[in-house]
């Protein structure tokens, strides 16, 4: 599995449930170079963040089969920003399912 | 009469409140109090203010003090949700608010006088949907922060003026001749540490859940280059892996485990260097009494009273409704037995969002539920039973509006899960 199914099966489907706080100008452009969470310009607040971990947990159980929760403490000890944008999202989520 | 009753030891030309644009000296800060005009009142009045965390609010705020004119501090979520507003405090009209962009003043009246002196009014969520209006002393404040002084120089307007933590700072940094340094109203990681690092902040009082996201973004690392000294955080147990990465990242600085309520004050504690978990209530302010695992408080900075509740004492004892184990002489908060939901320190009941959302018309019932989260304690899953005329797409196309409009940031759900209610036989809610 390398990242661009993770794009596509996971997080896409996951960001088409947040359509309650995200404003719809970011579904048209595939989210490309938007700034999640962490720095100037982040569209999700920090419950927003939150919310869309779950909705990924989800999905990851639905398509993946594999029950992972991402935010558990060890999430505080990574070496990049996770939650940053499109990339180091999905490379953070194959990291979990490697690891788990 | 504020004047009078603070330390005289400190520099009137020390700098009180600095903002992007603004610089305010303590000598600024008593003339101005002595210069603002208030129109006569009478004892059964109060004067709602929009909670702003700027000068001319704090200004305002202190002179009612002064005056003896209960403030009572109206959040600016519930300023600019309406329905909200009305639902929460019907007899507060909104053009009653006094807003200091806007200053025109007006009074409200209650029903009944309040005759103590330097007295000002928070709200706290209340489980029927109706807030609980507590009627504090400000003057048990200031004594409180006379006898205690803290070292620090600067610190930053973290908690909104509604909280009682936001109070506090104000309150604390006045008594003490400290600088009290604003923010613009975002809790972005970026943005805080930019500011402390910034205006050289010395002492930071926060919450668990912002911890983790100066974890989570990395913007921790660039504190280790900033001022600060001292982080008191509180208003939500605390992850131990949080306290161990902020350690690791911070060393020199220190770290404080801090209880406090609305109701009571936030007490002053010490947190155990080996378990940051476990605190101790200073016994000069406070005493304590656990009955069936749940914490009784007695302290300087008791409220005196609710306007619109009966209050719950035993024997001069607040029933903080706060589960708590004891380790020895430790306390480790298990945090509340109840509803409510605390989202980062911002608390409330589930029927204060389920009443708005009663009124989307395309929502035929909702519940409202927390859902545990280790980075921001608790956030905000509701379930939804569409009329059945309205498609799925069409209600999420236009929800997320309806939201923004009439539901206040932090109360707004992240996650919605659409059930049919009627399919599950119920008599009551169950919030599961």
């Amino acid at each position: 599995m390398n990242k661009n199914n993770i794009k596509d099966m996971v997080i896409i489907p996951a960001l088409d449930k947040c359509k309650h706080f995200i404003p719809k100008k970011y579904y048209i452009e595939h989210f490309e170079g938007v700034i999640f969470y962490g720095a100037e310009g982040a569209i999700l607040d920090s419950l927003n963040l939150v919310g869309l971990v779950f909705i990924i947990e989800d999905e990851i159980k639905i398509k993946i089969g594999k029950e992972i929760k991402i935010t558990t403490e060890d999430v505080l000890n990574t070496d990049s920003p996770p939650f940053l944008n499109l990339d180091t999202l999905s490379s953070f989520i194959i990291k979990k399912i490697t690891n788990d | 009469m504020i004047k009078s009753l603070l330390d005289s030891e400190y520099n009137l030309e020390n700098i009180f409140y600095e903002s992007k644009n603004e610089k305010k000296s303590f000598q600024n800060l008593f003339s101005d109090l002595e210069n603002l005009y208030f129109p006569s009142f009478k004892k059964n009045e109060i004067f709602p203010i929009l909670a702003k965390n700027n000068y001319q609010t704090y200004l305002y705020f202190l002179k009612a003090i002064e005056i003896n004119l209960p403030c009572l501090l109206i959040p600016e979520y519930l300023y600019n949700a309406e329905i909200l507003l009305e639902k929460q405090l019907p007899f507060i009209k909104k053009q009653n608010i006094f807003d200091t962009d806007h200053p025109q003043f007006s009074y409200t009246q209650i029903e009944q006088e309040i005759k103590e002196e330097g007295t000002f009014l928070i709200r706290t969520s209340g489980s029927t949907g109706v807030p609980k209006l507590i009627l504090h002393s400000s003057l048990n404040f200031i004594k409180k922060y006379k006898t205690r002084n803290k070292a620090f120089r600067k610190t930053l307007a973290f908690s909104p003026l509604d909280s009682i933590a936001g109070v506090e700072t104000l309150l604390e940094c006045l008594v003490l001749g400290k600088t009290l340094i604003s923010r613009s109203n975002t809790y972005a990681p970026n943005h805080i540490v930019e500011i402390i690092i910034k205006n050289d902040i010395d002492y930071l009082q926060t919450t668990p859940s912002f911890l983790n996201l100066l974890i989570l973004t990395k913007q921790v690392e660039k504190l280790s280059s900033s001022k600060l000294e001292k982080i008191d955080f509180g208003s939500e147990p605390p992850m131990p892996d949080t306290i161990k990465q902020i350690k690791n990242a911070l060393p020199n600085i220190v770290l404080n485990h801090t209880y406090g309520m609305s109701e009571i004050g936030i007490l002053p504690t010490k947190t155990s260097d080996s378990n940051p978990l476990l605190i101790k209530i200073d016994p000069d302010y406070s005493q304590l009494r656990i009955k069936e695992n749940i914490l009784y408080v007695k302290t300087e900075t008791m409220f005196l009273r609710y306007l619109n509740h009966e209050s719950f004492f035993d024997n001069e004892y607040f029933k903080t409704f706060d589960f708590v184990e004891t380790h020895s002489d430790w306390l480790q908060i298990k945090g509340r037995q109840s509803e409510q939901i605390n989202i980062g320190g911002r608390k409330f009941f589930p029927i204060e969002l389920e009443s708005i959302l009663s009124l989307h018309p395309d929502i035929k019932e909702s519940m409202v539920i927390k859902v545990t989260n280790p980075f921001v304690g608790e956030i905000v899953k509701v379930k939804i039973e569409l009329n059945p005329t309205v498609s799925l797409d069409q209600f999420q196309e236009n929800f997320g509006e309806f939201l923004k409009t009439n539901v206040p940031q932090f109360m707004s759900p992240q996650l919605i899960e659409f059930v049919n209610f009627e399919s599950t036989p119920r008599m009551k809610k169950i919030r599961s």
